[in-house]
Order: C-alpha cells, then sequence, then structure tokens
C-alpha cells in the first residue's frame, strides 16, 4: 500500500499536476478517487486535489509539489539557484493565477461545470488569448518555462494547455502559439504525461 | 540608493504582501510608485508587484515573497521544518486563492470601485467569503498565527485583505463575528511592518 494517497480525480488538471510530479520523481502513490463534494473531511475549502501522507493533510497543489520536492528523492521540481528558484516561482503563479481565471474558467463555462453568462464566458476566451502569447513567447526564449530543464512549472501549464485541442476555440488560440506546440510536442513524449492521461473527457455542453 | 526596488502602490494587496516581506526581514527597498499597467520594467501580464534587484526582474508577489526570503538575512518567512513549511505553503495558497476570489476580488475591490461588479455579485461574494472567514476562525482558534506560533509568509498574505475588512460595512461586521480573526489582527496590527506599510486608502469612490 503507498504511504501517499492522493485524493482527486484525473480530468482535474490540479490533480493531474501532483500526479504528474509524482511520476517525475518517482513517487510510490495511490489515487483515491474524490470528487470536489467528497473532499470536505481533508480540506475545508473543497478544492481537489489533497494528499495524506502519515499524519500530515495537506491541500493546495503548489504546497503539495513543494513537499513532495523538499521531502522525498528523485529529480528535483525547482531548479537549485535563487534566480532560477524565483523565475520557476513566478511561472507557476503566473499559471495559477493569469491562465487558470482565463482558460481555465472558459474550459468549465464551456463543459458546464461553471454557468456564467455569455459576456462573461467571452471575457474569459478574450483574456486566455491575450495572456497565451506570453506564455508563447518565454517558450520561444527557452525549451521549457523556467530555463532549460522541465520544472514544476511545466507541470501546472501540461494540464491546462493539453485541454486547449479539444475545444475549437482554444484551439485557434493554441493554432496561434507555435512555440507552446512545441512545447506541448515535448511534454508529450514524456511517461509521467502518457501515464496520467485522463481516461475520460469531460464533454462540451450543447 | 536601495538594493531592491518594488514598483507598485500602496493599496495593492499584493504590493503591501511583498513590502511587509521586507520590512519583515530588513531589506532596504525602494517603493517606485506604479500604477497597475504601468509598470516600469514591463511586467508582460500588467500586474503590480514587480521586484527589481540589481538586473533581476521578478513579477508575482508570492515569488517575490519567496525570493527575498531566500536572498537576504533577517528572520525567515517560512518555517524551518518540512511539515510546517508545507502548512506555511498551503495557507498562503488558500489566502491568494479563496480568499482573494471571495472577499478581496468580489467584495472589497468592487465596493472600492476597481473592479466592477453588481450588488447581486457582491451579495453572492458576501456570502462565500463568511464560508471562507469561517474556516479562518477555525483554524485560528487552534494556532497563534496561519502556520503555528510564528509569524510566516502566510500571515503576511493575509493582512492586506482582512485589514481592509473594516472599511466595508459587511465584512466589517464578519469580522467581528470572528473572534479568533480578531485576536489575530489585533496582534498582526501591533507590528512594526503592518504599522509602516499602512495604505490609509478607503476606496476609488470616496
Amino acid at each position: 500500500m503507498a504511504a501517499i494517497k492522493i485524493h482527486g480525480v484525473p480530468p482535474s488538471t490540479f490533480t493531474r499536476t501532483v500526479l504528474l510530479a509524482c511520476h517525475e520523481k518517482g513517487i510510490d502513490h495511490e489515487l483515491v478517487p474524490t470528487m470536489p463534494s467528497e473532499i470536505t473531511a481533508l480540506n475545508p475549502f473543497r478544492k481537489i486535489p489533497a494528499i495524506t501522507h502519515g499524519d500530515l493533510v495537506l491541500y493546495e497543489s503548489t504546497a503539495i509539489l513543494r513537499y513532495f520536492d523538499r521531502t522525498l528523492p528523485g529529480p528535483k521540481l525547482w531548479p537549485e539557484d535563487s534566480v532560477g528558484i524565483a523565475r520557476c516561482d513566478q511561472w507557476i503563479s503566473a499559471i495559477c493565477d493569469s491562465l487558470v481565471n482565463t482558460a481555465l474558467r472558459y474550459m468549465a463555462s464551456r463543459y458546464g461545470f461553471l454557468p456564467v453568462p455569455a459576456e462573461m464566458r467571452q471575457q474569459y476566451l478574450d483574456k486566455t488569448a491575450e495572456v497565451l502569447p506570453i506564455f508563447d513567447r518565454q517558450l520561444g526564449c527557452t525549451r521549457y518555462l523556467a530555463g532549460d530543464t522541465m520544472t514544476a512549472a511545466d507541470l501546472f501549464l501540461a494540464p491546462l494547455l493539453f485541454y486547449f485541442p479539444d475545444i475549437p476555440e482554444l484551439k485557434a488560440v493554441a493554432d496561434r502559439a507555435p512555440n507552446c506546440a512545441r512545447w506541448a510536442r515535448d511534454m508529450a513524449g514524456r511517461p509521467s504525461v502518457r501515464a496520467t492521461e485522463p481516461q475520460q473527457k469531460p464533454r462540451l455542453a450543447a | 540608493m536601495a538594493t531592491l526596488q518594488i514598483y507598485g502602490v500602496p493599496p495593492s494587496p499584493f504590493t503591501r504582501a511583498a513590502r511587509l516581506a521586507c520590512h519583515e526581514k530588513g531589506v532596504d527597498y525602494e517603493l517606485v510608485s506604479t500604477p497597475p499597467g504601468g509598470t516600469a520594467p514591463k511586467n508582460p501580464l500588467g500586474k503590480i508587484p514587480m521586484m527589481k534587484h540589481g538586473d533581476f526582474t521578478l513579477f508575482e508577489s508570492q515569488a517575490i515573497v519567496r525570493y527575498v526570503d531566500h536572498t537576504f538575512d533577517g528572520p525567515p518567512l517560512w518555517p524551518k521544518e518540512a511539515h510546517a513549511a508545507a502548512l506555511c505553503d498551503q495557507w498562503l495558497s488558500v489566502v491568494c486563492d479563496s480568499m482573494v476570489q471571495t472577499a478581496l476580488a468580489g467584495v472589497i475591490a468592487p465596493r472600492f470601485g476597481i473592479l466592477p461588479g453588481t450588488e447581486q455579485s457582491i451579495q453572492g461574494a458576501l456570502k462565500r467569503s463568511e464560508r471562507v472567514v469561517g474556516i479562518f476562525d477555525k483554524h485560528l482558534a487552534d494556532h497563534r498565527f496561519l502556520a503555528g506560533e510564528q509569524v510566516t509568509a502566510a500571515d503576511l498574505f493575509l493582512v492586506p485583505i482582512f485589514f481592509y475588512f473594516p472599511a466595508i460595512p459587511e465584512l466589517k461586521a464578519l469580522g467581528e463575528a470572528s473572534p479568533n480573526c480578531g485576536r489575530w489582527v489585533r496582534e498582526m496590527g501591533a507590528r512594526p511592518s503592518v504599522q509602516a506599510t499602512d495604505p490609509q486608502f478607503r476606496g476609488l469612490n470616496r
């Protein structure tokens, strides 16, 4: 029985980020399928994923990845030098703020999880189209978000970007981002990405 | 000239979090007044604060506070022990997600005239704020500060949001109904860092 249990579901982008980190670091883990409505005992804020490790209950995926990287062996998910660390942290925040509040909300509204007026949905899409080029420019300068090696920042971007092709309007945004496409091909070749591919994807709402 | 520049404006909660970190660590810094959208070394996402240290520029307040903590002497802003550090990361992330999405973006910013909002959207956000603040209040009943007995980065991100509560009648009432948050506010309010960064701001409309 694995010491680390991950409570979440594979289609959740943040659950996938945590699963990706386990695969990249070679952490033995068990996925306990848990929907947000079922997680209250572990996370009163009702968000997935959460993990348990011995006595420790931990939620918020950025905190979980940092905990893995500090305490468990395997390839490092953050650079070693302070400037590299800061760049990695910066891109993680940029994803979890600017891209999550635009692209992820757009996806959630298209999949019927987030009922919002059409006008607001359009704003999410317009903002996504403003924000993605910033990532595209960075990936035109460096192979991965924080430099020449893959870091935690890439593990936050991958689950989001891999949904873009499934939604025509987001696919159109991604088609104008050639460096993101090159990065997505690089990432898609990783065993961690293949092992965490959601078997069931949500369907677009009518 | 100070070795570190923070680009932002005092009323911005995230600018204040970055400044609080500098004050707590005793880092000599210069605040370069920069409204959002007009950052001097341009943040592609148009957000404040930004930090400049020599020729290194960094955006995203969490990344800035972590960088300041790694790079400068002074009291550490994260606990050393791995579980405590993870819980600090967790609470920091909860502040920047759940608290920001409800009380800050949903109530404070529209009431201050900074973000759009309708009376209906504000009332909805107030309901969600009550739930979130309730969880913080319960946590602060058993913990002197968010991550334990010491002030950490998590507290520094909560200060700028909680300290706006008295300016908004419904949030003032919510704060007064949350005795443990009230105790925490009094303790934090006595700190020189909190007094030195008081924005004296009560909204654009007043």
